[in-house]
């Protein structure tokens, strides 16, 4: 799971890792964070089933990529296994580059990119229904709740998941963030 | 997490004869009191003409916002004791020591001009606290993004040179400001000569 520091990466991460538990199935969840405050990057891993050994993945294993920003998605792309799938925002936030010096452009078309790679891209605007809902931090429950649609665990284990992670006065919140994204992936498949 | 300070002294030993540039190290409060210190120490013994910039925003910012020994506040939150910087800079041994606000960017970019004139040790600590920290959230919950008019923009690029995160650069247009992260701070607008990036009091 990629994202720019603030996006609520390791949120959504712990938010599932919390899910997978309450399915009753062992989870290793693992961060990376401490150069990300505000602009850098931010991935996590998160591992589960009947048994789990190792919290990291290996490039080239990853079934799911969630990434809520364009630039994090092709950046851990590697990672996936041959065919995986890519749950993304398309948003970018563009790294700040040092005035004067020749600068790198940012990449337009990574979900076309990555689709000629053979994966199976789901371009979500999550940040776009955050905004509907009334809170841009919501947007990377909006982009789990598409991310659900893929993994096996069923819609309560994800309920008691949100309700663990939220306090009282954002859990509604997130709980629509959540139903939204879901509607996303249903829309996207059935579409 | 200290190793700035360390670094400096060696920057500025190793130039002696060579280049002659100067040396300015930054750390931010939490890190300096973490490691930091003994540099500083070495910094004074050694007659080093470094400068050591403190950027104290009252908070870790790396790694989530933790309070330590100098904001007054345990890691629950609790009261605490706090460190007095520009004390213990002076107590080590420094002589130039100045604690100014970086967001009144005239007198901190003298301030550091001056530091890093300065024959001996020179410290600056800027002193501001981190925006993103809950109680400057709430104390500016009423600001809004800034407004950028590009027909008053002369393209100097001082905003962009600012290093915001919330904003872009466009040779055509000027700055592009990403509302979704601008804090409304109005750091850039008080750059902008021409007035094309205002606040809402300017805006009225």
């Amino acid at each position: 799971m990629a994202g720019v520091g603030g996006q609520g990466t390791l949120v959504a991460s712990e938010t599932l890792a919390l899910a997978v538990l309450a399915a009753g199935l062992k989870a290793k969840q693992s961060e990376v964070h401490g150069v990300a405050q505000r602009g850098g990057s931010v991935v996590s891993h998160v591992r589960f089933g009947e048994h789990v050994y190792s919290p990291l993945i290996r490039c080239g294993e990853v079934d799911v990529l969630y990434a809520s920003e364009r630039l994090e998605a092709l950046r851990y792309a590697h990672y996936l296994k041959s065919g995986g799938a890519v749950v993304m925002d398309n948003r970018a936030i563009k790294p700040i580059q040092m005035p004067g010096v020749a600068e790198t452009p940012y990449p337009d078309d990574v979900a076309a990119f990555l689709r000629d790679k053979g994966y199976e891209v789901r371009v979500v605007p999550a940040i776009d229904a955050a905004l509907e809902l009334g809170d841009k931090r919501c947007a990377n429950v909006v982009l789990l709740g598409a991310l659900a649609d893929l993994l096996p665990l069923p819609e309560e284990s994800w309920q008691v998941a949100l309700k663990r992670r939220f306090p009282e006065k954002i859990l509604d919140l997130n709980i629509r963030a959540f139903a939204q994204g879901r509607r996303f992936a249903a829309e996207a498949t059935t579409g | 997490m200290g190793a700035s300070v360390g670094n400096a002294i060696g920057f500025e030993k190793g130039n002696i004869g060579h280049t002659g540039s100067k040396a300015v190290g930054v750390i931010g409060d939490s890190t300096f009191l973490h490691g930091g210190i003994q540099g500083l120490i070495d910094m004074v013994y050694t007659n080093s003409s470094a400068t050591l910039l403190i950027a104290d925003n009252s908070t870790t910012g790396m790694t989530g916002q933790q309070e330590n020994p100098s904001t007054g506040k345990t890691v629950s939150g609790e009261p605490a004791p706090s460190v007095d910087l520009v004390k213990l800079v002076k107590s080590i041994g420094v002589k130039f020591v100045r604690e100014v606000d970086p967001y009144d960017m005239k007198r901190f970019r003298k301030t550091l001009r001056d530091a890093i004139k300065h024959p001996g040790p020179s410290v600056v600590i800027g002193k501001h606290a981190c925006l993103m920290i809950r109680e400057e959230r709430r104390k500016h919950a009423d600001r809004v993004p800034i407004h950028f008019e590009a027909e008053d923009c002369n393209l100097c690029k001082q905003c962009y040179e600012l290093g915001c995160p919330a904003t872009d650069w466009s040779d055509e247009t000027g700055p592009i400001i990403d509302e979704l992260q601008c804090v409304g701070c109005e750091m850039c607008a008080e750059l902008c000569k021409p007035g094309a990036l205002y606040g809402p009091v300017a805006a009225e």
